[in-house]
């Protein structure tokens, strides 16, 4: 008796088809309008929460062009490889996590080179040598450590420390993340092949039963819920966190602790935008995400380090200078060489 | 009847339906030949790779064979047994299909810090998973003819026995259907088991799939998928009983009376509320507390409703392109055998075994080349929403074709009516029930779906999944939790009028 009747199934269709046009209508301006001048079209790999507001200043300020953002985690690229295999690459702009799928693009051949106004405004050590795409922010790798189980004294100091079995168990890691397969690319090309690879057989078995966390999100609830001691991460995870709690900080467990100055455990991985099309709206938005306004932006709300030279360090953090010399040692360039790197990772097992 | 071959519109419709559900795997046969043969066999032979398909086997082993063992018994308690508030129990049977498997596993990650492994797994998806069983074998329990039993005890039969050989032929083929979407779906499951850190094979796949030089193998290993699926589907054909479903005699089927459980009624009660309070109390819960902590980006409001409008609006366009596909793909499958019905009828279940981030970009690589204009509208994501989650549809539609008689449509065809409005007036009239209950069930999937939605949606476009997804990403529990509310809220609506269609007693 509660059964479908006939009238609401022919409803179904009918509810669903004025559903479909009214969920197409906000569609069909962007489509129409996205081959004229005056429109911008963005993959980002950054997340939409965080950097919508960064892109809604930009529109405020450039009301003449219209912004349409794919947001989308790293897919981006694997969406521009496709369309460029039938020559329909569709982003002006591709804007990064991390300096390795720049890399990628840029060997692919999809990315326009930059002029030198822009390219000269960041310290070659954080940016592209050939102009194929620019820094915008940088992060280091920190260990994350849970203050109430381990004394920061007591946490390595440099990276090499966590193949010792007294840290068996103690620790984990995020290995699908770009940040910690850029930190193992930058390892291979400064200790090599070998080095690197008895170092993450050791850390494989040194790392908890189970699977490993699917990023660095993961690894720090891992940290702050005392599962572990000490999680590899990025520092600004634990600001965001912080950022969304009641007394910031004194409301967590969770420290970071910086390596020693010159060890690779604090690299420095940036994140970048490229321009993929000659639309010039595209410099104009890469402009805006180097000037004043938006690298201060970035120190205050996404925690990370500002790459414009003179830019603000952002709060309890060392300047960025100190990771000069840990970043001299590797070619940022180089890190697209991920192909070794995955390779590696899925011989001795962590992919 | 059986043996009557196919008409030859029927097979055509049915097979381009079946072509249309193999986008994914033929984007994924032509990738892969591309791809390095050595380094192909290198990625899929090595040690890693048995451990996580045996991995793999085993949860999906489990979770279906306790969602066939719970479901049925389920299924029963409710068609049989006398209980007070028996709507309240049918609704609640039917609730854990608005609950995303990956929000299930955060809310008890919540109430229950550090667990993890194929126990929490296996306890987290056999509850999510279970009315995928229990609907439709009610819906049957509902629809079968009990007089068989009566005739199969007057023929001296004990009622055990009796029933075994009477009601459970009945009841199978829609528990087997529903046992094998319960397979697939743990098979190409990943935001559970990645949450609860399992080591499954799709892990595998995702792992090599985030890192950009990985997607070759990624894709490799996704065809090994395929084929489990594919062994999957073709078990079910061998579990499925054979034979006419329909009923012997003419006339309404006879309602026998519900059995009085006495002192067993609260046990009953009891257990029938184990599933439920795992798979929708313990995470609804957990979000509540979660909401109320707040977070660090406020709700909007604007932005909430447009978004639920979205969600709904797409699901519900998906689910109607699912219908169309899968109504004579059902047809073939419930009136005909042979190999071409096999192979169609598996070509339907392929999408539903790859993850969604293999379907994902499957669509990308065909929009590109066969349809541009649509890369990036709604239309295409619609349209991979249809085809990823067409065996839910088939699966219904045709369990519900099966137990209409086919010689009502011949008869009607004698009558002089022509073929398909002789098959709308009688199959098409008492199976339609069962497929609009196939179409909810994909309209409910759909809003949960997440990693297609991330490659294919528009620019500006919002789901409730992709918004739960974002906030999350940016460690926004407190928001997040309102989005994953509204979503279980939202997909209680099909779930409900789910429960109503499977319990109706006529």
């Amino acid at each position: 008796m509660f059964g479908l009747r006939r009238r609401s199934l022919v409803a179904l269709p009918v509810a669903a088809a004025m559903a479909l046009s009214l969920s197409a209508c906000g569609n069909t301006d962007d489509d129409d309008s996205s081959d004229e001048s005056g429109s911008l079209v963005i993959y980002s790999a950054r997340d939409q929460e965080l950097v919508e507001d960064l892109v809604d200043r930009f529109e405020e300020a450039h009301p003449e062009i219209d912004v349409e953002v794919h947001y989308g985690d790293d897919f981006g690229v694997a969406k521009v490889l496709e369309e460029n295999a039938v020559g329909n690459v569709q982003p002006d702009i591709y804007w990064s996590q991390e300096a390795g799928s720049l890399g990628v693009l840029a060997n692919e051949g999809v990315t326009q080179t930059l002029p030198e106004n822009i390219t000269s405004q960041i310290d070659p050590a954080f940016t592209s040598d050939d102009g194929s795409w620019v820094g915008l922010t940088g992060r280091i790798r920190v260990f994350a450590h849970n203050s109430e189980l381990i004394d920061e004294a007591e946490v390595p100091d440099t990276i090499a420390e966590f193949a010792d079995p007294q840290w068996a168990g103690r620790f984990d890691l995020p290995p699908t993340n770009a940040t910690f397969q850029a930190f193992v690319t930058a390892m291979r090309l400064v200790e090599g092949e070998d080095a690197t690879r008895v170092w993450l057989e050791a850390v494989r078995d040194n790392l908890p039963e189970g699977e490993r966390p699917s990023n660095n999100g993961g690894t720090l609830d891992l940290v702050e819920a005392g599962t572990v001691e000490i999680g590899l991460v990025n520092h600004y995870y634990l600001y965001e966190r912080a950022a969304g709690t009641e007394n910031g900080l004194d409301d967590l467990a969770t420290r970071n602790k910086i390596a020693a100055v010159g060890d690779l455990g604090s690299m420095v991985n940036v994140t970048g935008v490229a321009a993929l099309s000659d639309n010039p709206a595209a410099l104009t938005f890469i402009e805006f995400l180097l000037s004043e306004e938006s690298q201060a932006w970035f120190a205050e709300t996404s925690f990370e380090y500002p790459l414009v030279a003179g830019a603000p360090t952002p709060e309890g953090l060392p300047p960025l200078t100190d990771f000069i010399d840990t970043n001299a040692k590797f070619d940022l360039n180089d890190l697209s060489d991920l192909e070794a790197t995955v390779a590696l990772l899925q011989e001795v097992g962590l992919l | 009847m059986l043996a009557r071959s196919p008409r030859l519109p029927l097979l055509l419709a049915a097979g381009a339906g079946a072509a249309i559900a193999t986008v994914p795997l033929v984007f994924l046969l032509v990738r892969v030949r591309q791809v390095d043969t050595d380094r192909l066999w290198s990625i899929v032979l090595r040690p890693r790779t048995i451990d996580l398909i045996t991995n793999s086997l085993a949860l999906v082993g489990s979770v279906t064979i306790s969602c066939m063992v719970i479901g049925v018994a389920t299924a029963w308690a409710l068609a049989r047994l006398q209980l007070p508030a028996r709507p309240l129990f049918v609704v609640l049977a039917a609730l854990p299909l608005a609950i995303p498997s990956y929000v299930a596993a955060f809310g008890w990650m919540a109430m229950v810090p550090g667990i993890r492994g194929f126990f929490w797994s296996w306890l987290v998806l056999t509850a999510v998973s279970c009315p995928l069983v229990t609907l439709p074998t009610l819906a049957a329990f509902s629809n079968a003819d009990h007089s068989v039993v009566e005739t199969a005890r007057s023929l001296g039969r004990r009622p055990a026995r009796a029933w075994c050989t009477a009601m459970l032929p009945q009841i199978a083929p829609a528990a087997a259907a529903g046992g094998l979407l319960v397979a697939l779906y743990v098979l190409s499951e990943y935001g559970a088991v990645s949450a609860l850190r399992l080591s499954v094979f799709t892990h595998a796949i995702i792992d090599n799939f985030r890192t950009l030089f990985g997607i070759d193998a990624a894709l490799a290993l996704a065809l090994v998928l395929v084929a489990l699926a594919v062994m999957l589907v073709v078990l079910e054909r061998l579990v499925r009983i054979r034979g006419e479903r329909w009923r012997v005699g003419s006339g309404a089927p006879v309602p026998p009376p519900r059995i009085r459980a006495g002192v067993f009624t609260p046990v009953a009660m009891a257990s029938l509320l184990v599933v439920p309070v795992v798979a929708f109390g313990v995470p609804v819960y957990a979000m509540l507390t979660g909401f109320t902590a707040g977070g660090r980006y406020p709700l909007v409001w604007s932005e909430w409703l447009a978004t639920t409008g979205t969600t709904l609006g797409v699901a519900a366009a998906g689910a109607v392109v699912a219908l169309f596909v899968c109504l004579p793909i059902g047809a073939l499958a419930a009136r005909h055998r042979g190999r071409v019905v096999s192979v169609i009828e598996a070509a339907g279940f392929t999408g539903h075994a790859l993850p969604g981030v293999v379907v994902g970009l499957a669509f990308v690589f065909f929009a590109l080349r066969v349809a541009p204009s649509l890369y990036h509208t709604v239309y295409i994501l619609i349209f991979a929403y249809g085809v990823m989650f067409l065996p839910k549809a088939i699966g219904a539609a045709r369990s519900s074709i099966e137990q209409a008689p086919p010689t009502l449509t011949d008869t009607a065809r004698s009558l002089g009516r022509g073929p398909i409005h002789a098959w709308w007036s009688t199959t098409g009239r008492i199976a339609t029930p069962g497929i609009a209950a196939g179409a909810l069930l994909v309209t409910l999937t759909i809003m949960k779906e997440l990693p297609a939605t991330l490659f294919l949606r528009p620019a500006d476009f919002d789901t409730l999944a992709t918004k739960l997804w974002g906030l999350m990403n940016v460690q926004d529990y407190g928001a997040a939790s309102a989005y994953a509310l509204t979503l279980m809220v939202v997909a209680a609506v099909p779930a409900l009028l789910l429960s109503r269609h499977s319990g109706r007693q006529d």
